[in-house]
């Protein structure tokens, strides 16, 4: 381990938040941002041009990813850790998304394998117990582009994630209300592909699906989801990668067994090896859908006034949050913030010596899985949770 | 008195006071009801990145479904790589893309690469 970052930090000399995350003045009124990889191929420009969104850098206009700086998600150890709704990520696969929902008119089907098929208006649903959960939404392939050897995909850097406090209805009122029978769920959404391209779907198995902090969301941070987030429904999977938080969500199937189409089968899927990890360039090695998140803790300051940022602990509470000046020979426990529940984000600050280091964070979740300092590997450029580093001179 | 009431009772007792800890219903329903549902209508900006003209046979067949971003943006692939990636808008996507321009298409993708399009 100790080894490990060590090798990290001579490599990668503390790059990990990129230049421009830590710029001083503030993101948005720069024009590019630099996401800090490894070919020097980064540079990605900032935008205002989304509707309802500030400051986003731009990773692809058709369909829209846009990624949320580094210094949107900065803040004091007591200030809320939500992500406000104009700065959290966008991430869409087909370009052919809903640019208008009517809410009268809008219905959210359950089908299948039910003994009675719905049709629910936003009333309706809204009618029924609400809940609300704050979790954290990050993307499968967030920090893609911080992958070595470099894998296609998205380039993301650390920003394909938000946390905000989700409103809705439990998944299993609306699966009771159907009356549900089968073994999986299938989730689709408004979103259409092009040409004979396949249908966006997802799917859990009818025990996940039931999960409690699993939510059927109508509310994003107190207000209606933006378009671009997945108005008027959206599916909260707390723990889970984004890519089971299907936006625009109006169809909800039973299945009488798994979903073998092309999200499931053969997208979205990390090999079974420990941390999801195999040598770069192997092939053939067993795969399974990726499904819950891990423990990460990133910077969102690192300078004289603060070194601060935040955690998550993936699928568990965050437990701990430690930072290391001596390359992993000895760690030291961070402040944390607030709690806001077991899937959200945690603030944490560290109060360093006098000097100049290369200070290294990393979290530990409350099931006791921690960070690693050496980088896992898979070619589908996902799971990334290596231990992030910053240059620092207090 | 919504059923939740003796839950965020015994929370506050408890001086847990986690608003977020676990979904926890709203009380009196207020929560729900306070988020407004209105229709909603946007329009996306037009892209303005483009590819050179020299890589004409790269606009041709790879931006009718992304945009040239989703090229440009990538780390440097080796020919057998941007191979794959062909092959994949054609099988996982259903690209109609002729078989017979591979090979051109790769060069043109690596010269994207390169800077040697122009
Ligand atoms: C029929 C539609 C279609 C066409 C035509 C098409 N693509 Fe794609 N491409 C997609 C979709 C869908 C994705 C996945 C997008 C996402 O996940 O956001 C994608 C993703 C990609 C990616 C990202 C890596 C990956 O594998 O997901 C690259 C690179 C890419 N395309 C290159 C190309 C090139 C080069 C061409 C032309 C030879 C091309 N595309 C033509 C639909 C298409």
């Amino acid at each position: 381990m100790d080894d490990a970052l060590r090798q990290q930090i001579g490599r990668r000399g503390a790059l990990a938040l990129g230049a421009g995350a830590l710029a001083s003045s503030p993101l948005w009124a720069q024009s590019l941002v630099d996401l800090g990889f490894s070919e020097n191929d980064g540079r990605r420009p900032l935008t205002d041009a989304f509707p309802g969104k500030t400051g986003m850098i731009l990773q692809r206009t058709r369909g829209p990813l846009l990624e949320t700086p580094m210094a949107a998600f900065d803040g004091a150890l007591s200030d809320d850790p939500a992500t406000p709704n104009d700065r959290f990520f966008v991430r869409w696969h087909y370009a052919d998304i809903p640019l208008a929902v009517d809410a009268a008119a809008f219905r959210l089907h359950i089908k299948g394998a039910v003994n009675r098929a719905l049709s629910l208006s936003l009333d309706a649903i809204q009618s029924m117990p609400a809940v609300e959960i704050a979790a954290v939404n990050q993307c499968s392939g967030n920090s893609r582009g911080l992958f070595g050897p470099r894998v296609p995909g998205a380039q993301w850097g650390n920003g394909a994630m938000g946390h905000a406090v989700w409103t809705g209805v439990r998944l299993a009122d609306l699966l009771d209300r159907a009356g549900a029978t089968g073994s999986h769920v299938k989730f689709a959404g408004l979103d259409q592909p092009p040409g004979d391209a396949p249908w966006f779907a997802k799917t859990l198995t009818l025990a996940e699906a039931r999960s409690r902090d699993v939510i059927v969301a109508y509310g994003m941070n107190g207000v209606q989801l933006p378009l671009l987030n997945g108005f008027p429904l959206r599916l909260i999977v707390p723990g889970y990668y984004s890519t089971y938080w299907v936006k625009a969500l109006d169809s909800i199937e039973l299945l009488t067994g798994p979903d073998t189409g092309y999200w499931m089968e053969k997208a979205y899927r990390i090999p079974t090896a420990p941390r999801a990890s195999v040598v770069p360039g192997a092939k053939d090695f067993p795969t399974a859908p990726i499904g819950r998140m891990l423990p990460r803790a990133f910077f969102t300051k690192a300078d004289a006034q603060a070194v601060r940022g935040i955690a998550m602990g993936g699928d568990a509470g965050v437990a701990k949050v430690e930072w290391s000046i001596d390359a992993g020979k000895s760690w030291h426990a961070a402040q944390l913030g607030r709690d806001h529940g077991q899937y959200g984000f945690r603030r944490w600050a560290a109060v360093l010596p006098r000097g100049s280091h290369t200070v290294a964070v990393r979290a530990t979740n409350v099931r006791g899985i921690t960070q690693a300092a050496d980088p896992i590997w898979n070619p589908g450029g996902y799971m990334r949770n290596v231990i992030e580093t910053a240059k620092v001179t207090v | 008195m919504s059923r939740a009431f003796p839950l965020v009772a015994l929370l506050l007792l408890l001086g847990g006071c986690q608003r977020y800890a676990t979904p926890g219903e709203t009380r009196t329903g207020g929560g729900a009801r306070a988020i407004a549902l209105s229709s909603q209508s946007i329009t996306l900006p037009t892209e303005s990145v483009t590819l050179p003209a020299s890589a004409e046979i790269v606009s041709t067949n790879c931006t009718a479904c992304h945009s040239a971003e989703q090229i440009l943006t990538q780390p440097r692939l080796k020919p057998e790589q941007w191979a794959t990636e062909v092959a994949k808008m054609r099988t996982a996507y259903k690209a109609s893309i002729a078989e017979a321009d591979d090979p051109k298409l790769v060069a043109a993708l690596v010269a994207l690469q390169d800077g040697t399009a122009r």
